[in-house]
């Protein structure tokens, strides 16, 4: 496999990135539109989608939520950086994290049937306690900002290599095109837009695997061998360094990322009561093709013999640079970055959604009780508006989002363990629940920054169950889960604003 | 391009008529649930235990991986599953209908 034959394809003008950006902005703005004429009524709609979400919608947009646009190149960079056992990883827990939400999901939603977040759960469950509820809260807006972040990144880095278009205006008008639909039709445009997303995302993606494979003289062959022959540990799975270098701490991280991610507690109390399991099985089940299909251009690289020099410094450019330089069709290089598109907007979209009910149900219902359903609507609308502009500013700002990214890692990790045994647990108490979050984060992070991210990963883990432990043997008190629903109060279901307001 | 691209391009095609038809289902069903003067019951979820189902997809994504090390053919299980995924998805719309 010669990289000399590897050279940029030409017609990928920064006009053609635009019109592909704006126009699937406007195809699913268009979409919006008939969402918010027909299914959006109030609050309530717009948080929850009336609790009427089936499974069609529910897989199809958790899955998309949960294919962000990083996570597309990260397939490949993974099998580029560690081979199979990279990809293996990188895919396996990532499919997991999802189907490990269905115990809990099915708990909450049976004992909270009229539930709108996890933080609404924390402070019910604990008491009414401000505490538990804000440290909730705050992970969920830290956690709900990176993702926007993270993606808006992503997708300037694909916009930029591809199409040569400045990375700010690739993040402003990305932004601008999320929340220019997603304000329409909230939830019910999330979950509407993020499905045809996963059609997106694996049908372009498949074909554009396949022809890449074409063009290689000798095909699979010749990449399985160049591969081997580079190293013969890139075609195991069990090469202990992919594992201890990155695996077992992102496998925690997944696992975080979704239990503690209001995006998918949303979608938890927003599809129908009898679809919820089948949901969450299907999508983690679905999700697993995705970056298996990706992944294999990481395979192209390490056979290509590319460096991370040749990629612009950042490996995670591996996918884009083979998808605009191994001489493929310009529809096929298209197909591509719509996937890139596709995951990057639907993720944002989801993001939106789940900002939506934090603010609407965790800091205006929770503060002012009183407030009225129309204020309460445009409040709520406005809150994606502003969670994406902040999340715009910090990536134009060009500032090292680092102690973004530790200070919501550190939240998550520290909040995995306490929130499972809050769900599974009828002892864990306010004292440990709290307590075990905060020491989590002062012992477990400088122990993350001295010792590296395994051994921090699992103190963190450890000093959080274990203070929950503690704290149910010092104040031992029993909570009755049945009383979750009747402290739980529902918005109002029938009063209509949307199209008046 | 090979065959094998051409005959992928046809399953991706029947993929997308699943999807497309299953989404359409889906959006009908949920204008129709919505414009419903009295809103449907709708039943508990039944007890399943889906250990077993999570189980044998961890196994299968394992298997598969780890077969690319042996098999360079099975490269091509990505592509051809990534296209299960997209049929799926429409598959669950009238699953769903069903249910």
């Amino acid at each position: 496999m010669d990289k000399s034959a590897l050279q940029l394809t030409e017609g990928l003008t920064p006009g053609l990135g635009f019109a592909l950006m704006i126009g699937l902005g406007l195809v699913f703005l268009a979409l919006a539109y008939l969402i918010k004429r027909t299914l959006i009524r109030n609050t309530h709609d717009f948080i929850s989608s009336n609790r009427r979400i089936g499974l069609g919608f529910g897989v199809g947009s958790v899955i998309s939520v949960w294919t962000w646009a990083m996570a597309v190149m990260m397939s490949s960079a993974m099998t580029f950086q560690w081979g199979l056992s990279g990809l293996f990883w990188f895919v396996v827990p990532n499919g997991l994290a999802l189907m490990v939400m269905i115990p809990l999901a099915r708990i909450l939603r049976k004992r909270m049937p009229d539930g709108y977040t996890i933080s609404q759960f924390a402070y019910n469950r604990f008491g009414r306690s401000q505490a538990a509820a804000s440290v909730v809260t705050m992970t969920m807006i830290f956690g709900i900002l990176l993702e926007i972040l993270i993606n808006l990144k992503g997708t300037s880095v694909v916009m930029s290599t591809v199409f040569s278009i400045d990375w700010r205006v690739a993040t402003v008008v990305t932004v601008c095109v999320v929340m220019a639909y997603s304000f329409f039709g909230g939830l019910w445009t999330a979950v509407m837009t993020g499905t045809i997303n996963t059609w997106m995302i694996t049908v372009p993606a498949a074909l554009v695997i396949v022809a890449v494979f074409d063009l290689i003289p000798g095909g699979v062959d010749t990449v399985f061998a160049a591969v081997g022959e580079a190293d013969e540990i890139n075609l195991s799975i069990t090469d202990s360094a992919a594992a201890a270098g990155f695996g077992i701490t992102l496998a925690f991280g997944l696992l975080a990322s979704v239990v503690a991610d209001q995006t998918f507690w949303q979608k938890v109390w927003s599809v129908r009561k009898d679809q919820v399991s089948r949901t969450f099985l299907w999508a983690g089940a679905l999700f697993y093709p995705i970056p298996i299909c990706l992944g294999m251009l990481g395979l192209v690289g390490i056979g290509f013999g590319l460096t991370a020099t040749e990629l612009g410094g950042d490996i995670v450019a591996v996918g884009p640079y083979i998808i605009s330089h191994i001489g493929l069709p310009m529809t096929l290089i298209i197909a591509y970055t719509l996937v890139i598109l596709a995951a990057c907007y639907s993720t944002i979209d989801g993001a939106s959604a789940a900002l939506s009910s934090v603010v609407a149900i965790d800091i205006v219902k929770r503060f002012a009780p009183n407030t009225g359903e129309k204020t309460l609507f445009y409040i709520t609308k406005a809150s994606m508006f502003v969670g994406g502009s902040v999340a715009a500013l910090i990536v134009l700002s060009g500032v090292d989002f680092t102690s973004l990214v530790l200070t919501t890692y550190a939240l998550k990790t520290s909040i995995l363990i306490p929130l499972v045994l809050a769900i599974l647990w009828s002892r864990t108490n306010t004292l440990g629940f709290v307590a075990g979050v905060i020491l989590a984060i002062l012992v477990g992070m400088p122990i993350r920054s001295m010792y590296g991210e395994l051994v921090g990963t699992l103190s963190i883990l450890s000093i959080s169950g274990i203070t929950v432990v503690l704290g149910a043997l010092l104040k031992p008190v029993k909570f009755d889960m049945d009383e979750l629903e009747s402290m739980t109060a529902d918005l109002d279901h029938n009063v209509e604003v949307a199209n008046r307001a | 391009m090979s065959i094998l691209f051409y005959v992928t391009l046809f399953l991706c095609l029947i993929a997308t008529a699943i999807f497309v038809a299953g989404y359409i289902k889906g959006v009908t069903g949920a204008v129709a649930d919505h414009r419903a003067t009295a809103e449907t019951a709708i039943p508990e979820e039944q007890d399943s235990n889906y250990g077993l189902a999570i189980l044998a997809a961890v196994l299968a994504a394992s298997g598969i991986i780890a077969m690319v090390g042996f098999v360079p053919e099975m490269i091509y299980a990505g592509p051809f599953l990534a296209i299960v995924t997209a049929t799926m998805n429409g598959v669950a719309f009238f699953v769903d209908a069903e249910g």
